[in-house]
């Protein structure tokens, strides 16, 4: 097969995509829906994941260390819960901070620290060098083995003009800064690169289907087939177990381990995923889909691989079986198909790969070294600093590219692609603890991250490329022997006395354990700075940031004029218009007219240089023009006390409030109250008048028997008669009293004329008032002897506080019931007097017919009357006894009964002794 | 996320930790065909394809619920 053949496909594929790109951004510019913001184009980009590696190199490495390949692929699908956890966080947080790369992400993390940026754009570019050394590396030998298969493969040429990688490197570097760098955008988004990859994706998963379906299929009768003598062979059916392939478990649980962190840290893994993810919705169906294509792109290595072995004496190179076979059988176009596909997998690996590490070398190395010298604010400034920057970067692609070709000419050569890819994924897995530990761990610091990150990656470069350079002639290889000074815990292959394990999972298990170790040890025994404890509130709590509240505690603020120019030399002058034209719309203001910009502003601007330049450039240049406040103890104390103020203030609302709610309860009582009170009265209102209509009704009719009928009445009748309404009257007027009296008492209830009384005195002055009226009842009044010499006997004479008025009207009230319940044949009334604990009681005692207990409280109500037995009708208003619980009462003092029916009735009451 | 997608990833994770290693992986890794393929390469696809599986009813399933 003609080389003119090869190279010219391979140009026409690279048309198509550039066709494909192009097509895509000017849809973009057009402002129609991107074809990128689809959750099945975002997996599809993610399978830049397989490249070259994929496409050849894990042929090769199952053809040697059987299934022990597939380790790099279910990795992402083992730790897929841990995966989507992190990548969500990552998307949400580059989002906020216009994040534009790993090293950028990291930084900012680290209170956007520069150095941090330039350790790990290094760490980045020196790790990835060996990972693009094998993509050049395939290619070149798919060339070569489209051109010469069969022939023994070509010397390697000391010549660089006569050997085939390098016009490989040179037309990959030509395309990648043509292809990466067509525009700048300010937030690193491509679509047209995006949806040039996810196409790849697709040429790729189906061309090694293509292979595989042939390989299997038609060189072998069906899988059945292809196994069975797979089985029988003696070269292949020790692959088909970990045990005689000799993979131990910890070789596999590492590289699960590895492919899980490379495919958060890759700089191109993160690019695609991070950068250029459309919205955070996109994730959760990418982590199957993703996972989908990994299975299916996978299925075929493994026969593809024993038949390979089977077929091929040992000498030919495993990596190119894919290509071998179908030549083998002379089925050239498959062959050709598959050299687009590894081609296909090889660019879309270098184009994000590169034009990722070159936005992480010219933000934080080239345009802070730019910053710091000045170079922008002289007069031979950068006359257009978007142009500018995008020939930073393909100069950086190119000196990637060249690194990396050196790398695969000088050390990797006589590497499988699959070594030397390890190589990269082990390099890359250093930034894991930092960004890691960063989003779930406050404390952190930033000597934290980089110590962890130079300790990881001296422990990496010791055990793997420089035993590798060493092995290639271009180091002394004393030290692989010997060890370091010869230290015998230095070798590079068995660190600190380890033997037994690979060169890859050894390095990984040691440079990621003292990584991690240092990184949190560190972290703890130093301190953070402000703005790193910001930003670490910012990564950790993304989550509550998301809706758009900015932490700034620092006070800024810069000339309007000063932004402006800044603005306009790094992102051009139409992109600054429109930023100035949205803030002003957004807030309503014209910044043209304010001179010096608030804080808000210089954040914004910050925010959107950043993502032209990265978050730590980005606060280098803002360092020159803003004019930062260093906030005053004052104003510290002056935020304090305003806190204390609104605290205190709040505070008072809720004692206010509750005061409220009391006041509330005491109305509402009150108001309860008054409704009870009002009902009172009401039944009041209806018993007075029934009270009153009884005597009235009576009176009228008796009084109009007397007008009509005087004549026909005789003498005695008539004088019947006027009796009645004489006492019918008097119950009238005696009833009309006593609800004034009700009213006079309840009203006021100081109305009570208080003095010092004799006791004694005042009950024997209303026995004497009331014993005619017994006599003539026939009733036996008696007083007990104590009232004898209480009178007699000054000393021991009992004094109360009381209105002597109304005392005597509850004495004469309770003499004149007994009177009238007593019994009415041999009446008799008995009152006595006693004192206890500072209580003086007085008891009056009839002999009439008790009162029942049930009736015992309700006596003392308004207008309750007991109804003699024998009389038939109520005597009295039914006043008396709720006038004179009223009256002792208000003396501080209880009026009870104790009664048994048909033992007689005793009211009681008591008064304090003052 | 919800607490439930959690849980779920979680568990689903502990489960493909316990299936892709050691000792249950060794149960497979026979040098015997099973329906004419090998029994490892046969476990291990079979395995990842039901990861696949469970991770998409558990981180889509919010979704479905929407829907239905």
């Amino acid at each position: 097969m003609s080389l003119g053949l090869v190279i010219g496909l391979a140009l026409a594929y690279i048309s198509l995509l550039f066709f494909i790109a192009w097509w895509i951004d000017k849809r973009s510019a057009e402002g129609k829906k991107l074809i990128t913001d689809n959750p099945y184009v975002y997996a599809l980009s993610m399978a830049v994941y397989c490249t070259a590696w994929t496409f050849f190199g894990s042929v090769g490495r199952a053809a040697t260390g059987g299934l022990s390949f597939l380790a790099i692929y279910l990795g992402p699908t083992l730790f897929m819960p841990i995966w989507y956890m992190l990548l969500r966080k990552l998307v949400l947080i580059s989002k906020n901070q216009h994040i534009t790369s790993i090293a950028d992400f990291i930084s900012a993390r680290y209170g956007k620290s520069p150095v941090l940026a330039v350790i790990v754009t290094f760490l980045a570019v020196f790790g990835i060098v060996p990972y693009i050394s094998l993509q050049l590396k395939a290619i070149t030998f798919g060339i070569n083995t489209l051109t010469h298969f069969g022939e023994k493969a070509p010397a390697i040429s000391l010549n660089l003009l006569a050997d085939s990688g390098f016009w490989v490197m040179i037309a990959m570097a030509i395309f990648t800064a043509v292809f990466g760098t067509r525009k700048l955008d300010p937030n690193e988004r491509h679509e047209g690169m995006v949806a040039a990859i996810a196409f790849e994706s697709i040429v790729k998963l189906l061309v090694f289907l293509a292979v595989g379906i042939f390989v299997t299929f038609f060189i072998f009768n069906g899988p059945n087939d292809l196994f069975a003598r797979a089985l029988t062979h003696p070269q292949t059916a020790r692959l088909l177990t970990f045990e005689d392939a000799s993979v131990a478990p910890m070789v596999w649980n590492m590289l699960c381990l590895l492919s899980l962190l490379a495919i958060i840290v890759l700089p191109r893994q993160f690019h695609i995923s991070v950068v250029e993810n459309t919205s955070a919705r996109h994730i959760p169906r990418a982590m199957w889909v993703f996972p989908l294509y990994l299975l299916l792109i996978n299925i075929f290595v493994f026969p593809l691989a024993l038949a390979g072995k089977m077929l091929f004496d040992p000498a030919v190179n495993p990596d190119t079986y894919v290509l071998s076979l179908p030549m083998s059988q002379g089925a050239n176009w498959i062959a050709i198909l598959v050299f687009i596909g590894g081609f296909s997998a090889a660019t879309s690996m270098v184009v994000v790969e590169a034009t990722s590490l070159s936005i992480m070398f010219s933000n934080h190395i080239v345009v802070p070294l730019m910053i710091k010298s000045r170079m922008w604010t002289t007069e031979h400034r950068l006359v257009d600093g978007a142009a500018r920057l995008l020939d930073i970067r393909r100069i950086c692609i190119l000196v990637v590219l060249a690194l990396s070709y050196w790398y695969g000419h000088a050390v990797g050569h006589n590497l499988d692609l699959v070594s030397v890819g390890l190589i990269s994924f082990t390099a890359v897995a250093q930034l894991a603890p930092a960004l890691i530990g960063g989003l779930y761990w406050k404390r952190p610091t930033g000597s934290g991250a980089l110590a962890g990150l130079l300790v990881g990656f001296f422990v990496w470069a010791f055990c793997l490329p420089l035993p590798n350079m060493a092995q290639a002639g271009i180091l002394p290889a004393d030290f692989i022997e010997n060890g370091l000074f010869g230290i015998e815990s230095l070798k590079p292959n068995a660190l600190f006395g380890l033997e037994g394990l690979d060169p890859i999972t050894h390095a990984a298990f040691w440079s990621l354990l003292l990584n991690s170790l240092v990184f949190g040890v560190m972290s703890v025994f130093t301190q953070p700075s402000t703005l790193t404890l910001t930003q670490a509130d910012i990564f950790v709590n993304i989550h509550k940031y998301v809706n758009g509240q900015e932490a700034e505690i620092l006070k800024r603020e810069a000339k309007v004029t000063d932004l402006e120019t800044i603005l306009n030399r790094f992102l051009g002058d139409n992109r600054t218009a429109v930023l100035f034209n949205e803030y002003e719309t957004a807030n309503n203001i014209s910044l043209r007219d304010q001179k010096i910009a608030r804080a808000d502003f210089v954040n914004y601007a910050e925010t959107h240089l950043a993502g032209a330049i990265g978050a730590a450039s980005a606060r280098l240049v803002m360092d020159s023009v803003v004019k930062e406040e260093v906030i005053t103890l004052n104003e510290v104390m002056s935020i304090l006390q305003q806190t204390k103020e609104a605290v205190d203030h709040s505070r008072l609302m809720e004692s206010k409030n509750e005061e409220l709610k009391e006041l509330t309860r005491r109305l509402t009582e009150a108001n309860e109250q008054l409704k009870h009170l009002d009902s009172l009265k009401a039944d009041f209102v209806t018993t007075v008048t029934h009270e009153l209509r009884t005597p009235v009704t009576s009176i009228k009719s008796l009084s109009r028997i007397i007008l009509d009928y005087n004549d026909e009445l005789s003498e005695v009748q008539r004088s019947e008669y006027l009796s009645i309404i004489a006492a019918e009257s008097d119950r009238i007027s005696r009833l009309i009293n006593q609800v004034l009296d009700i009213g006079k008492i309840q009203s006021q209830s100081d109305s009570l004329q208080l003095r010092e009384i004799s006791l004694a005195d005042l009950i024997v002055r209303a026995v004497s008032g009331i014993r005619p009226l017994c006599q003539e009842k026939n009733v036996d009044l008696a007083l007990s002897e104590q009232f004898n010499w209480y009178k007699t006997d000054t000393k021991s004479t009992v004094t109360v506080m009381a209105d002597a008025d109304k005392l005597m009207q509850v004495v004469i009230n309770l003499l004149s019931n007994a009177m009238k319940f007593c019994n009415p044949h041999n009446g008799r009334i008995e009152v006595d007097m006693r004192v206890q604990d500072r209580m003086a009681y007085v008891a009056i005692r009839d002999n009439g017919e008790g009162i029942h207990p049930s009736r015992q409280d309700i006596i003392f109500e308004k207008f309750t009357q007991l109804h003699s037995r024998e009389q038939g009708k109520p005597l009295g208003t039914g006043l008396g006894l709720y006038i004179s619980r009223l009256i002792v009462e208000k003396h501080a003092g209880s009026l009870i009964v104790v009664s048994e029916p048909g033992e007689g009735a005793t009211f009681e009451f008591s008064l304090p002794v003052c | 996320m919800s607490d439930d997608k959690s849980a779920k990833l979680i568990i689903i994770f502990v489960v493909a930790v316990l299936l892709l290693n050691y000792p249950i992986m060794g149960i497979f890794d026979k040098r015997e065909l099973r329906y004419g393929i090998p029994m490892l390469y046969y476990y291990l696809f079979v395995v990842w394809a039901l990861l696949i599986v469970l991770i998409g009813l558990a981180v889509q399933n919010r979704n479905r619920r929407k829907i239905g």
